[in-house]
């Protein structure tokens, strides 16, 4: 499940072994999302998807589910 | 046309009952008709280089879609004319250029015809479209006269808020039909009409006392001016923000909000998010983010690398000045300290209870935010070297609270003045512990009516009418 693998990927950005992430869990949700963070989290994705976002891409991300579609759709490509 | 001159008033009723009689499909023409008399009326040169810069910029965005081999210079040129051109207004409005002396003997007040039009405004604007269009993230407008509509618009023409294009023309060919708008509209522009001449033009005093007089006040008071300049400029600009919002939604247009109460803020990059919105939007979606993502691969070094660029940028933007330099140096050194220490933060923030933690860290980025307007309201840096200088001084004055500190703010010893001055710290801290409540829009009923009743009697009875036209930010 690509939820289940962004979850891992969440865990290391935020530091925080025990977070638990679904399709909507936002910048208003989780504490410390911000545009630091933003960046690490699409960084970190692409490393461990071996995927690469495009800006517009990443311009669009306004929670998990939008983060997941993406790489869903480059895992399909 | 300034937003407080008569005229100005007069205008906007009247704009406002025309629209109520049109077809909502026609409105968009009488909005243009008008946004061309706000700006040909009040300054004709401004709107030939209005005119001429818009036309510019929508037959590029025409060009950047239809010609796929040379998109990349042309949106190129296109931003590097215009990004030249907001620096060869700076360069003039600095005054201490041999091309301002150029044009000044010539005769031709170009700094004058540019920066009172809003320039640096449209221009951004301009900028952002062609952007969006160059990465394929809109579409380029096909009428030249809703571009023209767009870039003329004088509800936010001369300083603001900063739209995106296809949102704010999709607006005026479909203005909203909610009557509840209008009422909404109307008391925005009484609340900025209020924040203007009740609380920053009567707070406008102590603070150039503070800024102008010269050596020799103690540190107390310097650190009392820095605040209330702080303070100021929140009332002057989000008053014009009101202002602007308010007329536009008389004719059914919504603009983004400028302000969300930035002195609630716990930390300085929470204070940007909440200060000048469409601004910081501006910097972030065009500059910050572009180049963050490029840089990426270097994790928190990109962030810092793009939190420099951004607020040199911003610093320019404001002017060439080594004031404006000072202050977006520091604005970058508390925001890299804040990426830096996040982590540490929100562990403290978990730590301590959250009305001890969230309160202190309230306090210390509005002192932060007051030291860096010290550079930004300094004249000059000989100025601000002094005021900086006395920062470092005694803060307690050997002549007494009162002699020494109050009657020196509110500029002179006298009963009358001093009565004033604390009337005027009572509106300024009753209004920002009410704010939420006395910038709610309200319904038609008798809140509203009183409401609107004590905001208009404050007006006419304690309002400052003397250069009420002027807005610090329509320099920029």
């Amino acid at each position: 499940m690509i939820l289940d693998e962004l979850n891992k990927v969440f865990c290391r950005v935020f530091h925080a072994k025990d977070l638990v992430i679904s399709l909507h869990s936002d910048a208003s949700s989780l504490e410390g999302w911000d545009s630091l963070t933003h960046v690490a989290l699409v960084s970190e994705t692409e490393k461990h998807f071996k995927i690469t976002f495009s800006f517009n891409e990443m311009m669009q991300f306004r929670n998990v589910g939008d983060l997941v579609n993406a790489i869903e759709k480059h895992l399909q490509q | 046309m300034h937003f407080l001159s008569v005229p100005f008033l007069c205008f906007l009723p009247v704009a406002g009952l025309l629209s109520c009689f049109l077809p909502f499909k026609q409105r968009w023409k009488l909005l243009l008709i008008v946004s061309l008399l706000f700006i040909g009326l009040w300054n004709p040169g401004a709107m030939l280089v209005l005119l001429l810069s818009s036309l510019f910029t929508f037959y590029t965005g025409l060009l950047i879609e239809q010609n796929r081999k040379f998109r990349a210079g042309v949106y190129l040129l296109s931003v590097t004319i215009q990004v030249l051109s907001l620096f060869l207004l700076k360069y003039v409005e600095s005054g201490s250029t041999g091309l301002h002396f150029l044009f000044h003997e010539a005769g031709f007040r170009l700094d004058l015809i540019l920066y009172a039009a809003g320039f640096s405004f449209y221009t951004l604007q301009h900028i952002g479209y062609i952007t969006e269009i160059y990465y394929l993230r809109s579409e380029p407008e096909k009428n030249p006269l809703d571009f023209l509509l767009f870039s003329s618009f004088f509800a936010k023409f001369s300083s603001g808020p900063l739209e995106q294009a296809p949102q704010l023309i999709a607006q005026f060919r479909k203005p909203s039909t909610d009557l509840t708008l209008i009422y909404e509209g109307i008391q925005r522009v009484v609340l900025g009409i209020f924040k203007k001449m009740v609380l920053a033009d009567r707070l406008s005093p102590a603070v150039a006392h503070v800024f102008e007089a010269g050596q020799g006040q103690g540190s107390a008071i310097t650190v009392a001016g820095a605040c209330l300049f702080t303070v100021q400029l929140y009332f002057d600009f989000s008053a014009y923000s009101d202002m602007a919002i308010g007329s536009a939604k008389i004719f059914g247009i919504r603009l983004t909000e400028n302000f969300d109460r930035p002195f609630l803020s716990t930390s300085v990059s929470e204070f940007w998010r909440r200060w000048h919105i469409s601004l910081i939007s501006w910097f972030s979606n065009y500059i910050y983010y572009p180049l963050v993502f490029r840089l990426r691969r270097y994790k928190g070094a990109s962030v810092l690398a793009g939190i420099l660029v951004t607020f040199l940028l911003s610093g320019l933007w404001h002017g060439l000045g080594f004031t404006f330099f000072i202050w977006s140096l520091l604005h970058i050194c508390f925001l890299c300290f804040e990426s830096l220490t996040k982590n540490i933060r929100l562990n403290a923030s978990r730590r301590f209870p959250t009305f001890i933690y969230k309160p202190f860290s309230t306090l210390i980025t509005f002192l932060l935010i007051c030291f860096s307007n010290l550079f930004f309201r300094a004249p000059d840096i000989t100025v601000a070297k002094q005021l900086f200088l006395q920062l470092q001084g005694p803060l307690f004055l050997s002549k007494g609270f009162m002699e020494g500190f109050l009657s020196i703010l509110a500029g002179g010893g006298y009963q009358e003045v001093l009565f004033n001055f604390y009337l005027t710290l009572m509106f300024t801290g009753g209004f920002l512990i009410f704010e939420k409540h006395l910038s709610k829009p309200l319904l038609p009923g008798r809140g509203l009516f009183l409401r609107t009743f004590f905001l208009v009697t404050l007006i006419f009875v304690c309002g400052i009418f003397k250069q009420a036209e002027y807005f610090i930010y329509q320099q920029f």
